[in-house]
């Protein structure tokens, strides 16, 4: 696989730096908002860190610590500082909407990084659900995420269980499309889903 | 212990007046030359009681001694009295002491008679028969000189005109009050001068008024000794001196004796001199020679004694040199030479700097109300010949006032009176009222920088020249690589490989470098041009590097058009260049030169004008 191509901004050393002008703070965190979508989008990440090491990605045969990091320019010497990265990270959850901390009561934890919209998965998970007529019929996470043989569409292969979890709590059983039934060995965990 | 009444003592000491804030009340034209406190009093060689701790005020008239317990017990000397002093050392328990040796009348009845008179007397010299005039209040003792010929009067004479008088003066009513006492002319009542012989009248005043007027002026001796011991002096033992002389002592608890020594004896001598120069003693223009400071005795013996007296000697000659400058005369000679001095030292100042356009100097007096207009308006013309001559130019006021007064000692050497930083800070204040070409400016930070008044933003200037800065990164990183393309060898170190591996903006020295600005300057302008947004800031370890504002609209796009232009420039300029060279016959065989040039191609100038918004 192709190394994820940076856009030429990533390669400009004032990025690397905390702007005082506030506007241009503001388009700066934009900048860098863009590339984390982008970059995880290329990756397919789903999750990662708040100093950005990517935590899942669902290329399983990706190395995920062999990523070019994206708050580090090797070419240019320049790395983000922390606190600047947590900075980033908040105007992304908070002012893009793009990512949601995966438990909000612990940040270190992660963030969940939303270059797909959960809607868009929501209705990805109920279009494979209806085109392949098990509306109704209590699937398997496993079945929703690795099934080899069931038409399953690339995008959902190996669909970060975090992520499912937040598409279908979120969305789809508010919609109420969507019922889900908690493991008999572990109550935390989802057992199966019926979407209708 | 015997205490005794002395009889000396009453006709020394003196009572004082003394103000509300224990100090004494002065007479006339007396002033207070030392205070010394801590100091007792001894008449003779025995102490005085109760007069043992107080203060010493010397005036140029008395001795006052202030009693620190009771300022009844104060009492004075008068200097007149004084006619020697002398400095006794400490030893052991003993302290300092300052002898005063007093004149004490023999006849202590007739004290006023004997010793001076308050009439004025005139006398026929016996030798020259100069009639001589005598005036009030002289010394019987002392009597002053012929005038014309110099030879002193007898005691007795006087002294029998003395009686003469006063027998005239008693039998008055025999004669009239306007009859010249001298020629025996009858004058006018209301002259005061005989208009025969120009002798004085006796005045048509009473007489009775006259007394009183008399007695109020001058106090009268007599009337303090008429209350016997007044000052209630009580000595510890008996009087006694040490030789005929009669003399009092300070004795000065916590030293100090030499000073008031030193200056007791320079008003005593004040005193001689000027008691001369009434007696007429004096030629007229005599100059008062001062007495060659008294040599310190010379305990020591042996080859330390001789080290001593030539140590003493060369002090003696240094105080003459030194004494000898203060005369004016010597001076002028010497600033002649002083001048001379100076202006051979002009030659190590020679300008580094040439003043191509000259100055007319400022020629206004700085007492001068338009001192300070007229300054500005220098100063500016300084500015804008030599300062401020790029249109990007501004300066701090420190380098200012430090460059305008160097330049005012480079363009008119030493002995030139410098401005002061007052002078200075009011004058620049003046660049906006005088409507001068310069004007003053202050940044937030208090930075206060003078600067040419058309130009009022540097903002552009400043981003137009960082972007300049990159786009020539750009032109050079482009010519470096097409060159390694063909040359394999040509970055062997890696130079420009590190060197021009990514544009790493500018920095304030740089900035400030181009701009021929103090860095001061710099950093206010690009603070402030960071907080617009019109700059960015890349802050490293390795310093803080400025550069364009690219994330905000900035269309990354046009800018590989741009530098995909300026690649073919960079080759179009090569082969010009290689070109160039062949011509020059010995191109070929030599490797290409790299050089940074400063190249301004079209597309450059696109680039420059890139809009930001």
């Amino acid at each position: 696989m192709e190394p994820y191509e940076f856009p030429k901004i990533h390669s400009f050393p004032p990025m690397y730096t905390q702007q005082p002008n506030a506007t241009i703070l503001d388009n700066q965190l934009g900048s860098w908002c863009d590339i984390i979508l982008s970059y995880c989008e290329y990756y397919k990440i789903s999750s990662i860190t708040l100093t950005g090491t990517v935590i899942y990605s669902q290329f399983d045969d990706l190395d995920i610590t062999q990523l070019p990091p994206v708050f580090e320019n090797k070419a240019i010497d320049r790395a983000v500082n922390d606190e600047f990265k947590s900075t980033i990270f908040r105007h992304l959850i908070h002012k893009s909407k793009k990512a949601e901390y995966i438990n909000a009561k612990s940040p270190e934890a992660g963030v969940l990084i939303y270059w797909r919209s959960l809607v868009d998965w929501a209705n990805l998970i109920h279009d494979f659900v209806e085109n392949t007529g098990q509306s109704g019929t209590v699937l398997t996470v496993y079945e929703l995420t690795k099934s080899e043989d069931s038409g399953l569409p690339a995008d959902l292969k190996n669909f970060d269980y975090n992520m499912l979890v937040k598409v279908l709590k979120n969305v789809l059983i508010k919609q109420g499309k969507a019922q889900i039934l908690m493991s008999e060995d572990d109550p935390e965990q989802i057992g199966g889903v019926k979407i209708v | 212990m015997t205490s005794t009444v002395p009889s000396a003592a009453i006709n020394v000491w003196q009572p004082v007046n003394i103000n509300r804030s224990n100090r004494p009340v002065l007479k006339d034209d007396e002033e207070i030359v030392y205070i010394r406190d801590n100091v007792g009093l001894y008449q003779g060689r025995v102490k005085i009681v109760n007069r043992q701790s107080g203060r010493v005020y010397l005036t140029n008239k008395r001795v006052i001694y202030i009693d620190n317990k009771d300022i009844k017990k104060s009492m004075a000397v008068d200097i007149d009295r004084i006619y020697l002093a002398a400095t006794i050392d400490g030893f052991l328990r003993s302290s300092p002491k300052v002898k005063l040796y007093v004149n004490v009348e023999e006849d202590s009845k007739g004290g006023s008679k004997s010793v001076s008179l308050f009439k004025s007397l005139d006398w026929v010299c016996k030798i020259c028969s100069f009639n001589n005039h005598l005036d009030s209040n002289y010394n019987l003792n002392n009597l002053p000189r012929c005038v014309s010929c110099g030879i002193p009067p007898q005691t007795k004479y006087i002294e029998s005109l003395q009686n003469r008088e006063e027998e005239t003066s008693n039998g008055l009513e025999e004669r009239r009050d306007d009859q010249c006492t001298k020629c025996t002319f009858i004058n006018h009542p209301s002259l005061r001068y005989c208009e025969m012989c120009g002798s004085e009248l006796k005045s048509s005043i009473p007489e009775d008024l006259r007394a009183k007027l008399h007695s109020s002026s001058a106090p009268d001796i007599n009337d303090e000794q008429g209350s016997f011991n007044r000052l209630d002096i009580v000595l510890e033992g008996e009087e006694s001196y040490s030789g005929d002389a009669k003399y009092v002592k300070l004795s000065f608890r916590t030293g100090n004796e030499q000073q008031f020594y030193t200056m007791l004896n320079e008003i005593l001598e004040k005193r001689r001199w000027e008691e001369l120069q009434s007696r007429g003693g004096v030629n007229q223009g005599a100059v008062k020679l001062n007495n060659v400071e008294e040599s310190v005795r010379i305990k020591e013996s042996g080859i330390y004694r001789l080290q001593l007296i030539s140590e003493q000697t060369r002090k003696q000659n240094e105080m003459t040199l030194s004494s000898s400058l203060e005369d004016l005369e010597q001076l002028m000679y010497k600033a002649q030479d002083l001048l001379k001095l100076s202006s051979s030292f002009n030659s190590f100042i020679k300008p580094r700097v040439q003043y191509n356009v000259k100055l007319s100097a400022l020629t206004v007096s700085k007492t001068s109300k338009i001192y300070h207009e007229e300054l500005a308006r220098h100063l500016s013309e300084y500015l804008t010949n030599y300062k401020l001559v790029k249109s990007s130019a501004m300066i701090t006021l420190p380098d200012l006032f430090a460059d305008y007064n160097r330049y005012l000692i480079l363009t008119q050497g030493f002995g030139m009176e410098l401005v002061t930083s007052e002078d200075f800070g009011t004058s620049v204040e003046c660049f906006e009222k005088l409507s001068l070409p310069v004007v003053l400016r202050e940044y937030d930070t208090g930075l206060k920088i003078v600067r040419p008044k058309f130009n009022d933003d540097y903002s552009a200037i400043i981003v137009n020249h960082l972007k300049n800065q990159e786009v020539q990164f750009k032109f050079n990183k482009l010519k470096q690589s097409i060159l390694q393309s063909f040359d394999q060898s040509f970055d062997q170190d890696d130079y420009f490989k590190t060197g021009y591996k990514y544009f790493k903006g500018s920095t304030v020295s740089e900035i400030s470098e181009h701009f021929t600005w103090s860095n001061d300057i710099t950093i206010e302008e690009l603070k402030k041009l960071v907080e617009d947004g019109l700059i960015l800031i890349d802050k490293t370890i390795s310093g803080t590097f400025y550069f364009i504002n690219k994330i905000t609209n900035y269309d990354f796009d046009q800018e590989r058009e741009h530098d995909e232009q300026l690649k073919q420039e960079v080759e179009s300029q090569l082969i010009k260049e290689q070109a160039q060279l062949e011509a020059s016959n010995w191109g070929s065989l030599e490797p290409i030169e790299f050089q940074d040039v400063e190249y301004d191609s079209p597309a450059m100038k696109e680039l420059k004008g890139l809009k930001l918004t």
